[in-house]
């Protein structure tokens, strides 16, 4: 029996993962980023429709509770994700300087 | 070959400046009187009439369209030194805390005893009026420049220090706000880098206390050179 909830899940990770799709298209993301989001949303889909697999998974990795072994995993991702936020912003502040930079060495007045 | 090297050391003053429109003019002058013509002052997007100031006193100056920190103003003003052919480059305060007569004796010390990098101390001789907070943060600074590079100062984060030209070249300074102080010490470290303190004369007044580094900052750099050691 299929909940209302689990509905609602499915189609939003389907329109996130089309998102991610569109904007790969538009060669927006490397095909990397696109295969990780790729992952994650259809691992999102896949636990929404058999829950179950959280119980073996969790079960298998010692945790006991199954929404632990969420939690836990959720975190993971988030601390992984904003890292990567931190790695393309310091890349941005230092692309944004050198070209700071590069229009001061070539308007230099005297 | 000796005698050609002295005549012609090309020595550039890398000033980075932010809000300054009172004192950069005041600071152009004694450094012109003191003979050194070239001056490189770089407006680090100034929010006063920094540029204007120091564009009536006749040097190179440089303008940040937006503030991207000391770190990335003294980089842009090295790089302008190199490509005007500098064999030494001297950086030097743009709020008058510096003292012109110190820049010569770094020079000698590149041009006579052949160092890459030369760093002003206040500790080595006490002409500086050190307030104390000041002090213990500095010496804390030092003890962990060492511990952390293992480059051995009395002084950390002074901002008079002379590079050579070959010590600029090497030097990569990628940090664009205060961090690059150990940065460069860093650096002086990872290029094996010769360098020798000298010591100068911090002059504390109240605009420099209260435009230079608040004692908090120093908190903030530290926990930022530490991110920086965990990331690499």
């Amino acid at each position: 029996m299929i909940e209302p909830i689990q509905i609602i899940v499915a189609l939003f990770a389907l329109f996130a993962w089309s998102r991610a799709l569109l904007r790969f298209k538009d060669r927006e993301l490397t095909p990397g980023e696109f295969v990780f989001w790729s992952v994650i949303w259809f691992s999102v889909i896949i636990v929404d429709i058999i829950p179950n697999i959280i119980n073996y998974v969790s079960s298998r990795v010692g945790i006991n509770r199954p929404v632990d072994f969420l939690i836990y995993l959720s975190i993971i991702v988030l601390f992984y994700m904003i890292f990567r936020v931190y790695v393309k912003l310091d890349k941005f502040d230092q692309q944004m300087t050198k070209l700071v930079r590069d229009i001061a060495i070539k308007g230099k007045k005297k | 070959m000796i005698l050609y090297v002295f005549l012609v050391m090309k020595t550039f003053i890398v000033m980075p400046a932010y809000n300054e429109e009172s004192k950069i003019a005041g600071v152009i002058k004694q450094l012109k009187n003191k003979g050194y013509d070239n001056i490189v002052i770089i407006d680090d997007g100034s929010d006063d009439n920094t540029f204007e100031k120091a564009k009536d006193e006749d040097v190179f100056v440089l303008r940040h369209v937006i503030n991207r920190g000391q770190g990335a103003a003294l980089k842009t003003g090295i790089d302008f030194s190199l490509l005007n052919n500098a064999d030494v480059i001297i950086t030097f305060d743009s709020d008058g805390q510096h003292d012109v007569n110190d820049i010569k004796s770094l020079i000698n010390v590149i041009e006579k005893e052949n160092y890459d990098v030369v760093l002003g101390s206040r500790f080595l001789k006490n002409t500086s009026n050190v307030p104390l907070v000041r002090k213990i943060f500095l010496k804390m600074g030092a003890l962990l420049i060492l511990f952390l590079y293992g480059v051995k100062l009395t002084d950390s984060h002074n901002g008079l220090r002379a590079l050579s030209r070959p010590a600029a070249e090497k030097i990569e300074i990628r940090t664009d706000r205060m961090e690059h102080a150990s940065e460069i010490l860093e650096q002086i470290s990872l290029k094996n880098l010769k360098y020798k303190e000298v010591p100068v004369t911090i002059k504390y007044t109240k605009y420099s206390l209260q435009h230079g580094q608040s004692t908090w900052n120093a908190f903030k750099i530290l926990s930022k050179m530490l991110f920086r050691k965990l990331i690499q």
